[in-house]
Order: structure tokens, then sequence, then C-alpha cells
């Protein structure tokens, strides 16, 4: 053995940390007394601007200064020998690597929002590429979610092709709320009935309870894809099950809608075989038998919310509330 | 300094840079034991670990000395023709026996039944020299090798191909790692990791039989495989997820048995319950698998060899359920560690793995001698009170003992203890190919113009798809719509590297069979060319043709004619067999009971139990030291000691045994060892405290040379 090892202690490891820690915040706090003092002086300087950017950089969540940064910049503009592209481009980049770094900060993307406004020339295409990059590192952040579907409206980006992205987010992981959401406001838009179009074309109905049947297979746990069947529901025809308040419920179902809700059913029935305590499967194999023949599922309806205020005790009231709710119709179905 | 370093005692011998030897060898050297390490070879890895270039495969397969190989299958039988029929208690007797017997003294080392005598009288301990078998007579793992040039009408394409023989990696027994197993862990632990380059394997994948004219179909596994499969239905996937569920579950108790705390109790009664039964049989019976499932899980996931209904093909017992869902939870735990996928491919082949280990043994002090030419082993035959029986009280203490080695100028190395691969120590006697119990691994190594796999089809990248279709190219039309695209971006077939695992029956191959196609991911192949490897194992007695094994595969997935055919040509072809476990390596009684011979290659597609090995080996030779703690960082060692020659002797002390209590006799005898040294050896490895001294990077020069 020629050599040994060595190591720094904790102690030491803690105390360099220490200063760098304390040094930081001293810089922090110097160029938050500056930004401020500028700020109350109303000065809309390019000592301001660069000293806002500092700032920024290290703590997007001070909102003030991004207003205040939007008035200097409005100024800036306003300048002969500005040129707004440009600004507007450097600015980007910038909140970019903001971006990169705190990709759930809402006023980076109300900055990003305002500055595309702004750009004389906005690139959409760049913008929903760059949107396509943040989901890949993470598929569920709401904030980018939404900044897309402002930019694929400004971008006019094919509606199709947003519907086929949706479908590759659900597939890399189902359990995405903003996947389904988007979803469910673009399949009204390209697949709605010519007849009414209140409801879905009953081909891509029937794909989509495929998608989403599998998903619960897959995780009967997940709630968001039981969520998207359950809107997915009230989208057929004459099936008002989304809405289980309404006490008018309509029983005319067509032959072609009836046996699929009976097909649903049926898997749902095979799926609580094997997961008997699965409340979501409960749940809407509950609001399937309500929707196919309330009156003829009577007993089983009654047992199936026994069962999940067994299972879901913490919900007991709101089966309690459906209990009653559900009796009253049937009784008044029974007059 | 070298001679002096060569003839101080070492604390152990290892001969063979197989995995295992060089675990262990690392992990002597890193404990602070002086370890000399030999390779008769002129590469890593032992012949049948090694990853040679398509010129050095030739020799591989082939040796110089035909003898060997021919008798390695052969000579067995005739030799004690009694192991060659039923009897199976008969152990085929061995060199060393043999050299024991035979009592007529011969001064020439070369004689296979000389004894000499040590001549240094001052010994108190008598040494016997038994001569180690020619390389002729040795066992030799590899068998029935054929190697198939190009026909005529491939012969233009091959041309420049095999100019350029030295852009390829070719692997006797390829090996992906899981990215969660205890290699893994190990060479992140002993930081060994930094000598090597990996690349996630990039897709695995199941063969069937129908539709026919498929694709291989990709493994479902994770969460979102199984959600966007189209490979069955959707109660299938429920029952597939509750059971991949129950492996996450059960993992860490599979880890720590000790602790059952940390799993929920259904879980483990389920599985205590079940888990010395057939894991075919559960599955079937208690998870409700359909046969469609069934097929996935038990060919796909845990890499059965075992017919559909439960019959095992090369092994003598079923699958357990505990010893199948280790196999579910080794796969799963490893799935999303460096990849989607949950194999790694160690880049310029599995030698590479062997050569690391190496590299930490000769960082700290290893002696190694590359090409060593040993003449005879020195074994000690008298009893005597201070053999190592320490840490072996059960052997017999009449029985020899190793003690060190002569090499063929007579220059002595002296050690306690000797770790072996049998094919250096062991004559093809010893070594009954068609015992009852022996199993071979089959082998081919093709290659190919191009993929098994169709390209991606253009448009569906247009259509900012990353797309499945390239796994899935006879998915249904409904797929279309609802399951196209796939998290990976799209890769060029010709440069991905998969595994595909291709069921018993399924082409006409009896057993299990693993194809691992390696594209220009793996640096495998010059451009243009790919290698395909075939690996199945079986029990020699019963199959030891590979040309037949293999015949149904490479004829469903392959062409041997004219380049513009539809499917890949094969351009070259090896077909041969190792041996991987002969029951009379491990019977070997005559063995001194300080020889720890290795066992042959695990022959499965990944390395799982190497570092187990190793470390039993390890702990059984040096009990209580720590095996491989991390190399620290070169910036993290500090120099103050100058004095290293002495700083360790007291450790030596400790462990020194009657054996090395020879040294001194050695030395005086053989004034030449400096020139053993200096002549046969490259420069020794002892120069590493140096280099590491200048405090260079990481990487310090082993003192083997490359093989070329």
């Amino acid at each position: 053995m020629h050599g040994r090892s060595r190591v720094k202690s904790a102690a030491e490891v803690e105390e360099a940390k220490q200063k760098e820690r304390s040094k930081k915040l001293a810089l922090f706090q110097q160029l938050n007394a500056r930004v401020f003092a500028k700020y109350q002086a109303k000065e809309y300087d390019d000592e301001a601007f660069a000293l806002t950017r500092e700032l920024l950089s290290r703590s997007p969540e001070i909102y003030t200064l991004w207003n205040y940064r939007r008035c200097i910049m409005l100024k800036r503009f306003l300048q002969t020998d500005c040129n707004v592209q440009d600004e507007c481009k450097a600015e980007l980049t910038f909140l970019e690597g903001c971006i990169a770094t705190n990709p759930k900060c809402y006023w980076l993307w109300n900055h990003r929002r305002w500055l595309l406004e702004q750009a004389p020339k906005p690139d959409w295409k760049n913008e929903l590429d760059l949107t396509s990059q943040f989901l890949n590192r993470d598929s569920r952040n709401f904030h980018c979610w939404d900044y897309r579907r402002h930019v694929a409206r400004c971008a006019s980006v094919s509606l199709k092709s947003e519907f086929e992205f949706t479908t590759a987010k659900i597939e890399q992981n189902f359990s995405n709320y903003s996947a389904w959401h988007y979803r469910s406001k673009l399949l009204p838009m390209i697949f709605a009935d010519q007849a009414d179009s209140s409801t879905i074309l009953e081909s891509q109905l029937h794909k989509e309870f495929d998608m989403v049947q599998s998903a619960c297979f897959t995780e009967p746990e997940d709630q968001s894809a039981w969520f998207y069947y359950r809107w997915l529901l009230g989208k057929g025809k004459n099936v008002a099950l989304a809405d289980t308040t309404s006490s008018k419920t309509t029983h005319q179902l067509s032959p072609g809608t009836r046996e699929v809700l009976e097909s649903e059913l049926g898997a749902f029935r095979e799926l609580l075989e094997l997961e008997p305590d699965s409340k979501w499967a409960i749940l809407t194999s509950l609001l399937l038998m309500h929707a196919i023949d309330m009156r003829a599922h009577r007993e089983e309806i009654l047992t199936s919310l026994d069962r999940l205020r067994a299972v879901d005790p913490c919900r007991r009231r709101y089966y309690n509330d459906l209990r009653t709710r559900l009796l009253a119709e049937l009784d008044a179905a029974a007059q | 300094m070298a001679d002096s370093e060569l003839e101080r005692p070492f604390d152990v011998i290892v001969l063979g840079t197989g995995l295992v030897e060089s675990i262990v060898a690392a992990a002597a050297a890193r404990a602070g034991k002086r370890v000399l390490h030999l390779d008769p070879n002129n590469y890593y890895g032992g012949a049948a670990g090694g990853s040679f270039t398509l010129d050095e495969l030739g020799q591989v397969l082939t040796p110089e000395w035909p003898a060997s190989k021919t008798s390695s299958s052969t000579a067995a039988p005739s030799a004690s023709p009694a192991a060659g029929s039923s009897t199976t208690d008969d152990k085929p007797t061995t060199a060393l026996t043999e050299a024991a017997c035979v009592q007529t003294p011969a001064e020439n080392a070369d004689s296979a039944s000389s004894i000499l005598r040590e001549p240094a009288s001052s010994q108190p301990l008598e040494l016997e020299r038994r001569p180690l078998p020619a390389a002729a007579d040795r066992f030799y793992p590899i068998g029935n090798a054929v190697v198939e040039q190009p026909l005529a009408s491939a012969a233009d394409i091959w041309a420049p191909l095999a100019r350029q023989s030295r852009r390829f990696t070719l692997d006797v027994s390829p090996r992906g790692l899981f990215s969660r197993s205890r290699i893994v862990e190990l060479l992140i632990s002993s930081n060994v990791g930094r000598y090597l380059e990996f690349k996630p394997v990039d897709q695995m994948c199941f063969a069937r039989s129908e539709p026919a004219g498929e694709a291989p179909q990709p493994v479902p596994c994770s969460r979102a495989d199984v959600f966007s499969s189209s490979a069955f239905g959707m109660l299938d996937k429920r029952v597939l997820m509750k059971l991949l569920s129950f492996c996450v579950a059960l993992g860490p108790y599979l880890q720590q048995p000790t602790d059952a705390s940390q799993v929920d109790p259904d879980v483990l009664a389920e599985f205590t319950r079940f888990k010395d039964t057939s894991l075919v049989q559960w599955l079937r019976a208690e998870r409700k698998l359909s046969p469609k499932l069934l097929y996935i899980v038990l060919y796909a996931i845990a890499a059965v060899d075992e017919s559909s209904t439960g019959e095992p093909l090369s092994s003598r017992a079923a699958l357990t359920v505990e010893q199948g869902v280790d196999r579910l939870c080794q796969y799963l735990s490893s799935l999303g560690r460096y990849s989607r996928t949950p194999m790694l491919w160690s880049q310029y082949g599995v030698a590479e793995l062997s050569q690391a280990f190496c590299r930490l043994c000769a960082v700290f002090a290893g002696t190694y001698i590359l090409r060593a030419d040993l003449a005879s082993m020195l074994v000690s035959s008298s009893a005597s009170p201070s053999t190592p029986a320490d840490t072996c009280a059960t052997e017999s203490v009449s029985s020899p003992t190793f003690a060190g080695f002569v090499d063929t100028e007579g220059h002595h190395m002296l050690a306690p203890w000797l770790v072996a691969s049998p094919e250096h120590v062991l004559p093809a006697s010893a070594v009954a190919r068609d015992h009852p119990e022996a199993i071979v691994t089959l082998r081919a190594i093709l290659v190919t113009n191009r993929s098994v796999f169709p390209a991606v089809g253009l448009k569906d990248q247009a259509a900012g798809d990353a797309s499945n279709a390239a796994t899935e190219p006879g998915a249904e039309e409904s797929s279309a719509d609802s399951a196209t695209p796939a998290p990976a971006p799209p890769v060029n077939p010709d440069a991905r590297i998969s595994f595909v695992c291709i069921p018993p029956d399924t082409y006409g191959n009896r057993h299990l069979v693993h194809m691992v196609e390696l594209g220009a991911n793996a640096g495998a192949a010059p451009a243009g060319a790919m290698v395909v490897h075939l690996t199945c194992q079986a029990f020699a007695s019963q199959l030891t043709n590979p040309r037949a094994a293999f015949g149904g595969i490479v004829a469903h997935y392959f062409d041997h004619n004219a380049p513009s055919s539809v499917r890949p040509v094969v351009l070259w072809s090896a077909y041969f067999d190792v041996l991987t476990n002969a029951p009379a390596v491990a019977a070997q009684t005559d063995t001194p009971a300080n020889v720890i011979l290795c066992a042959p290659m695990a022959s499965d597609s990944s390395i799982q139990n190497v570092a187990e090995e190793a470390r039993a080996i390890f702990d059984r030779i040096f009990p209580g030291e720590p095996f491989l703690p991390a190399a620290p960082n070169p910036e993290d060692i500090t120099w103050d000691a100058p004095s290293e020659a002495t700083s360790d002797s007291t450790a030596l002390d400790s462990t020194l045994d009657a054996a090395s209590d020879a040294a001194p006799a050695s030395s005086s005898t053989d004034p030449t060892a400096a020139v053993l040294a200096s002549d046969t050896i490259p420069p020794p490895s002892v120069a590493f405290g140096e280099v590491a001294a200048s405090s260079s990077d990481a990487v310090s020069p082993t003192s083997l040379p490359e093989p070329n």
C-alpha cells in the first residue's frame, strides 16, 4: 500500500458549504437592494435591465421584477435604434435557460407568452418544439401543457397532430391528467358527430374506450384514466352518465351503444374478479348498470354501493348521497 | 526489483484470466495481498471467455494444437472407458494422480510422468514437481468447431470485410449484464466500472412461430409497455401487471431474506407457500396466465429453458417459483436504471471485464505474467503442521498441498494458494464431456449484412412518431391509431443491439435460444456488417452438433444466397460448443486442498453469478478481509510514506505457511529468476506503484500486452 485515502471530515465539508452559502446570500441581498431601489425610483435604464436579469436568473419567483422588466423592455422597444425582434429573441433565449432550471414557475411561462405577443415575427413552430422538449423531460408539467395549448392555437397546428401528440404522451405514461384533458378537449373538435355536435363519432368513441380500458386494466388504481373514462361515457349518444346529478336519465339507448356499454360492463366485471377491491372498477360498473338499465340492476347497484362504502370509507358520505339519489330515481321510475 | 519480487512468496497465485479469476486477483491485491497472476494465453478471459478479432477467433476455435481439440471431445472415453458408459460414479483419472503414481524420476520436465525432488537439501519440506499437462493434452473447453466461408455469391461483400479482421470483436461467450445485478454493483462499488464502457441494449424481443414471417416482438415489461402492447388482451394486461407487482413487492425480501418487515404479508405468504413448487405450474394454475402470456413471461423474461409443459431441457429439475421469481425480479429491477431495457452490453467484448479487474489488481501491485510458460506444479505431499489448514480444516491433512509453479526455465513461484482455470491445469482426460450431467453451450457466430429487424418506415417518422412500428411491423391495423408512437427515438435497426429470445420449438430448436444481434452501436463489426450470436445450453450427451441445433433458426432469419434476397445474408459463420459444466471437474478429489478451480463460464446470455463465485473464493482464502472496497480516486491518495518495501511484510508473515517457507530454498536455487522477469515476460506490473505515485490518471497501464 503506497498511499492512503484522503477524506475530508464532515465538519470540513459542512464548513465549506456554509461559507459558499453565506457568500451567495450576501451577493443576492446586495443585488436585491439595488434593484428595488431603482424600481422605486422608476429608473428604466440599461443598468436596471441588466440587474433584473441577474437577479431573476437566480430567483425567478419575484414576479414584481418580471413586471418591472416588462416595463423596461417596453421603454427599450420605443427607442429608435431598437430591433424589437432581436430584443425579443435574446429575451426568449434567456428565458429558455430559466425555464430549464425552474420548469414550474408561473412567471416564466407568463413572461414567455407576453414576449411572443410583442415579437413582430413570433416563431411558433420553435415554441411548439420547445414544449415537446420540456414535456419529454417531464410529461406531467401542466404549465407546459397549458402553454402548448396556447401555442398550438396561435400556430394553428393541426388538431389531429396535437391529438397524436397526446396519444404518444399517454403511451409513455398514462398517469397524466394534462394529456387526458387535452385529449378530451381535442376529441369533440376532431371527431364530432355530424348529426349531434355534442357527441362523438361512435367509431372513434370505441377506439377511445379501448385505449382507456387498457389503462384501467393495466393500473386500476390510477384515477386519471378512470376520470377520462367517465368523461367519455358522457360523450356517447344518449348516455347521460357524466352527470349523475341529473335525475332525467334518458333510457332510449341505441342498440349499438347499448351493446358497447354491455361489453364494457362485462369487461369490468372480469376486472372485478381479479381486483374485487378496486374502487374505480366498482364505481364505473355501477354507473354503467345505471345507464344500461337501472331497474334491472337494482340489487346489484345497491350492493355495489355497500361495497364502495367498505373499500373507500373516506368517501362514504358521497356514496350515501349517491344511494339516496339513485333510490329516489328508482322510485320515480317505478311509478 | 522484479527478481526479488518474484522470488518472495506470494499470498496467492491466480492462473488464468477468466472473469472469476480476475475478480479474485483484484480483490486480493486490493486487500494488500501479494498476487501473482499468470496466464499461458496471450489474451484475457480464457478461451471460453475471450473476445477476439476475426482472425484470432479462427485460431481459438481451431487451435494450432489440433490434438487438443480432438482429444477434448474424444479422448475422455478412451482414457477411461468406464466414464463413457452409463456408470456415473467412475471418476476419470487426472494427470495429477497419474503423475503421483508413476515413480520414475526423469530429469526432463517435458516427460509427462516426471517427479523431481526439490534439490534444496536444507529444506524441511519435500516438494514434488508434478508436470502440467502439455498444451496438446490439456483440457480445452471449445470443441466441434466449424468455420464456414461465404458462398461465392456473397464473396464480393465479404472480401472487404474480411480484410478488416481487427474491427471485429467476437465473443466466445457473449453475455449482457443486468443493470441491477451483483456484477454491476461490484463494478460500481469497487470503482472498476471506470475502466469500462457499456452500451444499453436497445431492445429485448421474443420470437414466436405465428404469425409466420413476423419480426421479433418487443417484450412488454414496463407499465407503459403493458399499456400499449397489442400482443395480448385486457385481462392479460391485468394478470401480467399483478405478477410484475408481486415480483416488485418481493424484491427487497429476496435481496435480504432476513428482513420480512418490508414485504406485504399476503405476498410473502403466497411466496413461502409456493416457492419450492414448479414455476410453470404456479404461473398457470395460481397466477392464471393465459398461454400467450405464459409464453412471454416464461421465455422472454425469466429465460426458462423448459418446454411449455414444464419439462426441463437443460437441467435435471424444473425451475422452482423461488428461482423463477428471482429471475423476474432481476429483470424488472434492472429496467430503467440505465435505459428502458434491463441489459447492458460491454463494449469491445466481455473480455474487457476481465481486463478491467486485472487492471485494478495491477494498480494495487499485483504481478502479471502473460504467456506464462509453466512446466510443473510444486506439490508438498508431506503432512505439515502449518499447512493453510486454518482456513480449510475440513481437508485431510495428509492430502498433497500446492506450493507453487516452476516455469520451463526452472524459476520458482511460490504461494500457499492457487486459484486456477481448469483449462490450464487439467488434462483433457480429466474432463468427461459425455458425462450425463455435462452441459455444453452450443454457439453460432454469424456475420450478416443487415438486421433481421425491418427498417423503420420513413412516413412513421414524418408523422412525428417515434416508431413502435420498427419493432411491430406485423401489428394489426387498429394499432396504427391507438398504439403507434413509443417513447424511444427512431433508430436505424442496423445500429441497434437487440436481444431476441427464441423459445423452444419455435423454429425447430429444441432448446431456448438467445439471439444477440450486434449493430453499429456495439462496435462489434466494421460498417456494413452485423454480428449475430446464437447461444443455447444442452446436455452434452444429448445434443452436440451446433450446426444442427441452430439450423432452423438460421434458415428462418437468414439466407446464404445472393444479397438481393429479402432476408439478411450470412456472410461468414462459425459453429462450436463450449463445455460449460462438467461434473468431473468439480469432483477432482485429487486436487490439492489449497487449489481452487473456478467453475467454467456461466453460459446464459448474462453474467450473474461471477461476483458471488469470486467472493466465495476470496472469503475462503482471506476470511474476514474486505472484498473489493472502492478504489480511491487518484487525486484522493496522499503520499506520505516512501518505505513501501517493508510496509506489508508483517501482513505477509501472518499468512505465510508451509509452502511459502520454501521460498528461501527456491530463491537460492534459482539465481536466474531475474532473467525470467526480463526475458519472457512483459515488464512486470510492480511498476504500478510508480505509475500511481506520479498521480497520473486512474488508468494505469497493465503490464499485459493487448491482444492484437
